[in-house]
């Protein structure tokens, strides 16, 4: 019997390094939490002859494969002979253990010791030095020459050997430094922001009780942000949020900018499942910015600077054990993304910054191998959750603060409005020429008269708004409810009836006596199921997401669908004519409303006039459109062959409350119009179209993208 | 009783389980009209969902459940959770609702184990019996074309957060329908799931996309190499 073992190729050291590590910044960040865990309290990062282009008053940096060199030094703990072979010289295992903390204690968070991989293979060449606090008169030396391992087939053929120096004189502390020579690739501008940024950010520096951690980047960038990074300006938030899970269960506070507590909550107002969170504990705080507020012009920071440094450090970073892991909180990143979009809407820099510190000596959230993010394990599920969670709680106070900012303004005004009225009257009794005086007095009660007309006219448009979304809801309640019950019964007992009656009585008394009465009960259940199921998927939860991509005719198509009953009871016809297949953004429950409101005006039309043929032309056309990123707009003509608008001015259709039939609301055209501004369209009526006769609505609308049929 | 017991048990005595009185009571008159002995359980429900069916197990030999239980406390538990329980233990269910949009992603995640959805309005002896036989016979493992599964590719078209839009390119490769991402293996709840392809046993021959169901995810490599562009063009 002859004994082998598995042997690794030389390749695989290569393939690890640029597989797992692909990115600079996060190969030289595992090499400074290496330093974090030998418990440094420095480590300088230098970085020479390795940019692609001049860097600022430092020329000597430009590339130049010879000199390019990186080092990393720090002040820890240092490493023996046997730390080399058995720990550093050791890849894909680590003696860090994150339960035990080290001596200053401090939670070990790089592990598995290929993080350093990628960066040691950066360069042709890696010298390590070392001296141990165990024995300071000792330096160990170990050269790493990858080019080596190009030449041989498996990894344990490159011998290294670690050599040591007596020093006469005990070094002052133990140290380890790593110079990395000749170095394969130039370092872009944006990479070294990058780094940097991470770099600043790595230590949590947002507190005074920082870790006594402090990793510098030998470099101008680097002081500038540095320096950035020190404006704090958490004190000019309008809110602060901090919310803490201990043994999975949430509590939360928010501050004003004075530190006044604004509001409390308890597990159960966060937490809305019966389970607790099942995550290490943590600490999740959120500052919010309100530039538009009156109050952000009384502080003593100038708004640019602090939109200035919001820009750089913003987002939501997460601190694993005091450290930062990447990518969450870097700019491009989408992690938490739908909670803030519930918080701040779209807007593109979020006026946020926020940090969420989990202790986890545990080990329950483990980081992905190649040291991007976490494995999406419960725990760091559970760990979304709560964030999203948070979050929602925040969007509902901050909504609360913002309706309670409107009543005021609205009292102000409503005092303002009063103090020139009392003006205005004072003046006009100060004029001495009576004629002159009765005059203005006129003028000026003429035109409250008239503003009380609007006023009354927009409140009762509002009331309106109000009735209507009340009646919807109640419509919802009462169509859930029938489907539920009543209509059930009715359906299954009609059939038992049927059945029963057939079986039961010859065939003459049932066709004579009863199945005309059970046909038309059937048809009528039919009826109330289809109105049910109307009003169901009107308010389908799913239609209303916005800002996703519709398709037009899919969406037009399947209202006529939802109408079809109706539609072919009122002896109506719809036709479509529709080219290709034309993307919009926006929401299908908005495309759904403009559809099902034009509809409904047709369906009115018809009423007073009998007709043979009652017929509606939903058309689509692509144009030229200049409001459309694509260049390309949609134009959507609606017309029918009713009686066209009469009775009321071509301009008014639009405003609120205007209708010309007595069960009219008056309301379906302002929505249409409110829809499709918002969507960043136009819409046109013409009162008698040429084609039909009746009424034409051409409605406009931007393209995200258009697709040929079949598509 | 021993569950295979039940496969080609006769079926004599069906339960009713509904928390609706009136609709209770009419479906137990189509079942007393396919010549079943009706069990309307007007209450008692409120026990744990295993003990609830030991009880039913006990005086039946089949059941019919409708979606929601919880109207007056009537039950704990919801009857797309019993008749999945009740499909493993062998013992013929059968589903009654009106295919409410809200309950349509429930269903269809356990749609496996859901061999027919009965409608209110068009429920009728026939179909009950027709029901049962469809349970027995799956027990037994004996497919109708509609419910037979087979190994089909699954692409993932879109994410909406708590369920995701798939294209089964085997049943109607135009076709997207909208499942629970629940169903979907946990690490991949997420984003990441878009553009995604599995192989899943899938009854092809389901007329609806209600009546699709999904069982299992294999993960499908993306193609790779020279004429990769060209696989997935």
């Amino acid at each position: 019997m002859s004994h082998t073992n598995i042997r690794f190729s030389s390749n695989i050291l290569k393939r690890l390094g640029e597989e797992l590590n692909p990115d600079l910044t996060q190969g030289l960040i595992e090499l400074v939490k290496n330093a974090y865990d030998a418990d440094a309290r420095n480590c300088i990062i230098e970085l020479n002859h390795v940019f692609d282009r001049q860097q600022e008053n430092q020329p000597s940096l430009f590339s130049d494969i010879n000199y390019s060199q990186i080092i990393i030094e720090d002040d820890g703990n240092g490493m023996t002979d046997e730390d080399i072979s058995n720990n550093w010289l050791l890849l894909g295992e680590s003696t860090k253990n994150s339960t035990q903390k080290t001596a200053l204690d401090r939670v070990p968070v790089g592990n598995k010791g290929l993080g350093r991989l990628a960066a040691l293979r950066l360069g042709m060449k890696t010298i390590l030095e070392t001296v141990s606090q165990k024995n300071r008169h000792i330096c160990y030396r170990l050269e790493i020459d990858w080019t080596a391992y190009d030449s041989t087939r498996v990894v344990e053929d490159v011998p290294l050997q670690i050599t040591q120096e007596f020093l006469s004189e005990e070094a002052k502390h133990s140290y380890t430094k790593i110079t990395i020579e000749r170095i394969n690739r130039t370092i872009t501008e944006r990479e070294i922001q990058k780094f940097a940024r991470a770099l600043i950010l790595l230590a949590n520096p947002f507190t005074d009780d920082n870790l006594g951690f402090k990793p510098i980047l030998k470099l101008n960038q680097f002081q500038k942000i540095s320096k950035l990074v020190e404006q704090r300006y958490f004190h000019e938030a309008e809110f602060h949020l901090i919310a803490t899970v201990d043994k999975g269960v949430v509590s939360a506070i928010i501050q004003d900018w004075k530190g006044n507590v604004l509001y409390t909550a308890v597990s159960e107002e966060i937490n809305r499942t019966h389970f607790t969170y099942s995550m290490p504990d943590a600490v999740f705080e959120l500052w919010i910015f309100d530039f538009e507020s009156d109050t952000f012009s009384t502080r003593s920071s100038v708004k640019s600077a602090v939109k200035n440094w919001l820009g750089e450090f913003g987002g939501v970073h997460l601190y694993y054990n005091q450290l930062r892991v990447l990518p969450f909180g870097d700019r491009q990143e989408r992690w938490l993304s739908d909670s803030l979009k519930r918080l701040v809407g779209d807007r593109k820099n979020p006026n946020l910054i926020g940090r969420l510190l989990v202790t986890d000596t545990l080990n329950k959230l483990q980081q992905t191998t190649d040291r991007h993010g976490f494995v999406e394990n419960e725990s760091f599920l559970e760990l979304k959750r709560f964030a999203s969670d948070v979050f929602d709680w925040m969007a509902k106070r901050w909504q609360q603060e913002q309706n309670k900012k409107t009543q005021i303004e609205k009292e102000k005004l409503e005092q303002e409005a009063g103090a020139s009225k009392r003006t205005l009257d004072d003046e006009v009794s100060a004029i001495s020429d009576k004629t002159v005086r009765e005059r203005v007095e006129r003028a000026v009660q003429e035109r409250e008269r008239k503003l009380r007309e609007r006023e009354e006219k927009l409140r009762k448009a509002l009331q309106l708004y109000r009735t209507l979304s009340t009646t919807g809801i109640t419509a919802a309640v009462f169509a859930h409810e029938s489907i539920s019950n009543p209509l059930k019964t009715i359906n299954m007992n009609i059939t038992t009836i049927e059945a029963r009656s057939q079986r039961l009585l010859s065939d003459d008394i049932y066709k004579s006596k009863l199945k005309k009465s059970i046909e038309r009960i059937k048809k009528s259940a039919s009826s109330l199921s289809l109105l049910s199921d109307v009003a169901l998927r009107l308010v389908d939860h799913e239609k209303r997401r916005d800002h996703v991509s519709v398709d037009l005719h899919e969406a037009i198509n399947q209202t006529i669908q939802l109408f079809s009953s109706f539609i072919k009871e009122r002896d109506t016809t719809i036709h479509t004519e529709f080219e290709k297949t034309i993307y919009l953004l926006g929401s299908q429950a908005a495309l759904e409303s403009v559809i099902v409101n034009l509809l409904n005006n047709s369906l009115v039309a018809f009423e007073p006039k009998p007709l043979t043929e009652r017929k509606i032309i939903i058309r689509t056309q692509v144009i030229k459109y200049h409001k459309a990123d694509s260049g390309l707009g949609v134009e959507i003509h609606v017309l029918d062959n009713g009686t066209g608008i009469e009775g009321i001015h071509l301009d008014d259709i639009w405003l609120p409350g205007e209708t010309t039939t007595s069960h009219g609301t008056g309301l379906g055209l302002t929505i249409v119009k409110d829809t499709i501004q918002d969507m960043n369209g136009c819409v046109e009526a013409i009162a008698k179209s040429e084609e039909l006769g009746g009424a034409e609505i051409i409605i406009t609308l931007p393209i995200l993208r258009v697709a040929e049929h079949g598509q | 009783m021993d569950s295979e017991g039940y496969i080609h048990k006769t079926i004599t005595r069906v339960a009713i389980i509904d928390d609706q009185p009136d609709v209770r009571d009419s479906i137990a008159e189509k079942v007393e009209d396919a010549n079943f002995t009706a069990l309307p359980e007007s209450g008692d429900m409120t026990l744990e969902l295993d003990s609830c069916i030991e009880k039913i197990q006990k005086n039946a030999n089949a059941a019919i459940f409708d979606c929601h239980l919880s109207h007056k406390n009537y039950a704990t538990f919801n009857g797309i959770h019993a008749i999945k329980k009740m499909y493993l233990l062998l013992f013929p269910a059968l589903l009654i609702t009106s295919y409410a949009n809200a309950d349509l992603l429930e269903i269809q995640q356990a749609r496996k184990y859901i061999p027919i959805v009965l409608q209110p309005e068009t429920v009728s002896p026939d179909i009950i019996i027709e029901g049962f036989k469809l349970c027995q016979n799956e027990f037994a493992g004996v497919y109708s074309p509609e419910r037979r599964p087979w190994r089909s590719l699954v692409r993932v078209e879109d994410f909406t957060g708590d369920s995701v839009y798939v294209v089964v390119p085997s049943w109607d490769a135009r076709e997207k329908f909208r499942v629970p991402i629940s169903m979907f293996p946990f690490e991949i709840r997420n984003e990441k799931i878009l553009g995604m392809r599995f192989f899943s046993k899938v009854n092809i021959g389901a007329e609806d996309y209600h009546e699709v169901y999904l069982d299992g995810f294999e993960l499908v490599e993306k193609p790779k190499g020279k004429y990769a562009s060209l696989l997935r063009g």
